[in-house]
């Protein structure tokens, strides 16, 4: 499964930014350490304003771990 | 002159006995327009009232906090809590985060990120009667948490989840106001309704469509904790997080703060419920 990797600063931008009608991105630590936001998020994304995560790149999803 | 029969004109067709005034009210918030939509919405009102066709014997609603109905297609239908459809955090609207995925069926998690919050404080639910419900429509085994919040560092959960033993058996995993634990039961199926029900301080049950399959002699903690339930994972109360995400599809959830059913209860309870999905065509 792929995942879509986010740096730093754009998981700032992107923390509880309405993505479509009702739904907000929710930036998560990968399991080998990036941030990344999930194919649903970009897929489903239609705020005009942060389209350009449809031009991320994809890296493969690894589970994290839970403590 | 001749006699005509009277036809109705600009309503949805509702059966014989009318629109329920808060199923209007939902309907309306939802801005759900479809004739099949409409009347399974309002024939669960009145089950859940006692005034329907499969319950006229118990008052569910008024017990209710809050449920959600997930119908409509959309986050923003999805959204409104049934008993106060009002668009407030304070009225329990869900707010969607992460990668789900809305349709017909209800709303799908992904699995990685995807929760809602409910908005529902954990220390407004009581220690010794209350109760926890959702409906999903996949039958696969999975470590996961379909609703609730779990204390931190205590873990001290109130939540409905799945899990393996040795990665073998499905069960039961979760609590109500005690520490995260398996159930004994292995289960074979695992959807459907699935209810949390704490009858008194000192027991818990847990219901899969109206048969108890869990019982459950742990005392409830007092917990004061103010951050919320989530729908589709847990809430780690220390860093006010999500965790243990689901990947199931939801068709109904609920949250009854201080109110739990009777066993002869619970079986009317999932008949509303099964019948509410059947009408949809998304029954499990």
């Amino acid at each position: 499964m792929k995942v879509f990797k986010l740096t730093a600063a754009q998981k700032k931008q992107l923390l509880g930014v309405e993505f479509t009608t009702d739904n907000y991105f929710n930036p998560f630590l990968n399991g080998d350490g990036n941030w990344v936001i999930s194919s649903e998020e970009v897929n489903q994304t239609t705020n005009e304003n942060f389209t350009w995560v449809k031009d991320l790149p994809q890296i493969e999803y690894i589970k994290p771990t839970e403590n | 002159m001749a006699n005509f029969p009277t036809i109705a004109i600009g309503l949805p067709f509702v059966k014989a006995g009318g629109l329920d005034a808060d199923a209007a009210a939902l309907i309306t918030a939802a801005g759900i327009t479809n004739t099949t939509q409409i009347n399974a919405i309002n024939n669960i009102f009145k089950d859940l009232k006692g005034q329907g066709t499969n319950n006229s014997t118990y008052d569910f609603y008024s017990r209710l906090t809050a449920f959600w109905l997930f119908v409509g297609g959309s986050a923003a239908a999805h959204k409104f809590n049934a008993k106060d459809p009002r668009d407030l955090d304070a009225a329990y609207r869900l707010s969607f985060s992460g990668g789900w995925t809305h349709d017909s069926n209800g709303s799908k998690g992904n699995g990685t990120n995807s929760y809602a919050d409910t908005f529902l404080a954990q220390n407004v639910i009581a220690t010794n009667t209350n109760g926890l419900s959702v409906y999903f429509r996949e039958n696969t085994a999975r470590n996961e948490i379909q609703i609730g919040h779990l204390k931190r560092p205590e873990f001290y959960a109130t939540e409905i989840g799945m899990g393996y033993i040795s990665g073998a058996n499905t069960k039961f995993f979760g609590g109500d106001k005690y520490d995260q634990n398996f159930g004994t039961t292995n289960y074979t199926n695992i959807n459907g309704l699935i209810r949390l029900n704490r009858t008194s301080l000192t027991n818990y049950k847990v219901y899969r469509n109206g048969v108890q399959t869990e019982s459950l002699n742990y005392t409830a903690n007092t917990i004061t904790d103010t951050t919320t339930l989530l729908i589709g994972a847990e809430r780690r109360s220390d860093t006010n997080t999500a965790q243990s995400y689901s990947n199931k599809t939801f068709c109904f959830a609920d949250i009854m703060v201080s109110n739990t059913l009777s066993a002869a209860e619970e079986l009317v309870y999932y008949n509303i419920i099964q019948a509410f999905q059947t009408a949809l065509s998304r029954n499990v």
